[in-house]
């Protein structure tokens, strides 16, 4: 005697977040079916009479999905086409014998060619010989049928719970003292290592909880420039966000060590040559001990304008490959390009002679002018600046104690208000 | 007075005597206030490293430019930087740095001896190499031998810099001019002829 099994459908009448609702029904069964574009399905088997049997269930179900339609039937494909092509009303009718040949999951093209023989009903169906059948409309149409009556088995792809990165420590008395509790830290690292290990897999987001007995959880991060799952790392800087950032108070029952975000680590083999260099730890200490966003990596941007060629990005990025730019660059930049007052012939030639911050510079040697103007075709136009603002000659000099600066002329010569000149850079 | 343009590559016993092209040394670069001839002298180092650690920038006004540092002959991809609170935070984060064997450049214009010898000690255990950038005059009250040299560089006209010996252990004090070479082709800086010698 095989076992009856009862599967709910729930349908949506638009598209949702299927595959997240279906991790989120697991509440009812461990197996559920995320379909795509609208629609889980969950096998209940044996799992109703927890929540008052099927009536009790729909009604939990509905008041919790409100615009949810669901149906229970004995077999997946009758469950699907109920929940879609069945009366609206809960009255748990599981006859399909009524329902639309859509409702079995046939193609259009196939619909139409059985509608032209005069058959438009899942029960007309079922009522044909199934080799006949087979013969004249390929093996679908009977292999639906016979899997939405129970004849034939039906594959279902049941979605598993991610594996949950954590690992938690009760503790049968409270503990506040550090070394407990650097301890209790350095046991649960090792477990999560070797989890990890397991799996080939570091982290690159740690995440440690302590469960105060006032119901205060202080928790600490840490990051990691790339995967990491070595032990001895994890636990120094374990340690040292422990001592700089929580309180245990009164003591600590539980603490919990999640990987908040894993990536494949493969393992790798380290005994027969001499290993590379490996600098991750400087590099994972630096980005623990740095606030968010003072700790960079440069990558390249394409862009003229000077202040726009270079972008931050997090240190977990990979480098990007940079080019030799053409035309000189100055080591140092301003952020804001400092004005200055300088003499220089008109219309178009660099100064010889400049004053920064009360300070005069004799111009010895001048490369330039290399134009850069504003990328019109990425920035709006800015209707409160003069566009010929948006223009600037940059000049590489060198005083005659060999200083080198970066110079710009804002806008074009007009031959009415002296150019403004501006300190952009240093060379040396 | 005709000096003969004596080049020396970045190999030669010069620069190994200095210590300049070895890791597990710090050495101090002062400039004037406002110049950043020191950088430039500690890039035209760094990029005739040999290795690949990556290169950490730490200073309290981050402005290193990446383009100007790819212009120089770094490779910025071999770059990371970072923005220290203050002076002390920065050579707190070289000294992380150079203990995990990665060269360091930090801008810190307060070097107390006990720093200085923290940041020796970090880079000889680790094999790291660390240029400390610093506005200071070329004689403090708190000059440190923890340092393997010690040098005061000034900008000289053309693509070269003047640098001034401070300190090196086992060496006389002198005045060097470098020359910067831009190009990847002649990546190696060359130090050009002892000009004057003092002391």
């Amino acid at each position: 005697m095989t076992m009856q099994r009862r599967l709910l459908s729930l349908w949506w009448p638009e598209p949702v977040d299927v595959e997240a609702l279906a991790l989120w029904c697991q509440f009812v069964s461990p197996l559920t079916v995320a379909q795509p574009p609208d629609g889980v399905l969950i096998d209940i088997t044996g799992c109703a009479h927890l929540f008052g049997g099927e009536a009790g269930l729909r009604a939990r179900l509905a008041r919790l999905l409100p615009g949810v339609r669901l149906a229970i039937a004995n077999t997946a494909t009758a469950a699907w086409g109920l929940a879609r092509y069945g009366a609206n009303g809960d009255d748990g009718d599981e006859d399909i014998s009524a329902l639309p040949l859509a409702a079995i999951g046939l193609e259009a093209r196939c619909i139409a060619r059985l509608s032209r023989v005069g058959v438009r009903r899942v029960g007309q169906l079922a009522a044909l010989p199934r080799a006949e059948l087979t013969a004249g409309f390929g093996p679908a149409p009977a292999l639906k049928c016979a899997q939405a009556l129970g004849l034939a088995p039906e594959v279902l792809k049941f979605c598993a719970e991610p594996v949950a990165w954590r690992e938690d420590m009760h503790l049968p008395e409270p503990i506040f003292a550090p070394a407990s509790l650097q301890a209790a830290l350095s046991r649960l690292t090792a477990k999560l290592c070797a989890r990890l290990a397991k799996a080939e897999r570091g982290a690159t987001a740690l995440k440690a909880k302590f469960y105060r007995i006032d119901r205060a959880v202080p928790e600490f991060d840490l990051n990691f420039a790339s995967p990491c799952r070595d032990e001895a790392q994890i636990i120094r800087l374990a340690h040292e966000s422990l001592a700089r950032s929580i309180d245990p108070g009164f003591g600590v029952e539980m603490i919990r060590l999640s990987a908040e975000r894993t990536e494949c680590l493969a393992a790798v083999q380290t005994s027969i040559t001499r290993p590379a260099p490996d600098y991750q730890a400087p590099v994972n200490l630096l980005l623990n001990r740095l606030a968010p966003g003072t700790f960079w990596r440069a990558v390249p941007h394409d862009s003229h304008i000077p202040e726009y060629a270079a972008r931050r990005t997090p240190v977990c990025q990979p480098p990007a490959a940079w080019t030799r730019p053409r035309f000189p660059r100055p080591l140092r930049l301003l952020r804001v390009p400092d004005a200055i007052t300088a003499i220089a012939p008109v219309p178009d030639d660099p100064p010889v002679f400049f004053s920064w911050r009360g300070q005069g510079f004799r111009v010895a040697h001048a490369t330039g002018p290399e134009r850069i103007a504003r990328d019109w075709w990425c920035h709006k136009a800015d209707n409160t600046r003069p566009e010929d603002e948006k223009i600037r000659d940059y000049y590489a000099v060198e005083d005659a104690s060999g200083a080198a600066f970066w110079l710009f002329r804002a806008g074009r010569h007009g031959g009415v208000a002296p150019a403004r000149w501006y300190l952009h850079g240093f060379f040396k | 007075m005709n000096i003969l343009p004596e080049i020396f590559s970045a190999d030669s016993p010069q620069m190994a005597g200095f210590g300049l092209n070895q890791p597990g040394m710090v050495h101090e670069l002062r400039a004037a206030p406002g110049s950043i001839a020191n950088a430039a002298f500690a890039v035209a180092m760094l990029k005739n490293l040999a290795g690949t650690a990556p290169v950490l920038w730490v200073s309290s006004n981050a402005d290193w430019y990446p383009p100007g540092l790819a212009w120089s002959g770094l490779d910025p991809a071999r770059c990371l930087f970072a923005q220290a609170r203050d002076d002390t935070h920065s050579l707190g984060l070289l000294e992380q740095a150079l203990r995990g064997g990665l060269a360091g450049v930090a801008q810190a214009d307060a070097l107390s001896r006990l720093a200085a010898r923290r940041l020796a000690f970090a880079a000889r255990h680790g094999a790291g190499v660390g240029f400390l950038l610093r506005a200071a005059p070329r004689r403090t009250a708190l000059d440190s031998t923890a340092p393997r040299t010690r040098w005061f560089i000034t900008p000289a006209p053309g693509a070269r810099l003047r640098a001034e010996l401070l300190y090196a252990k086992g060496a006389q004090p002198a005045t060097f001019m470098f020359e910067m070479e831009p190009d990847d082709d002649h990546a190696a800086a060359s130090v050009i002829p002892v000009v004057a010698r003092a002391g």
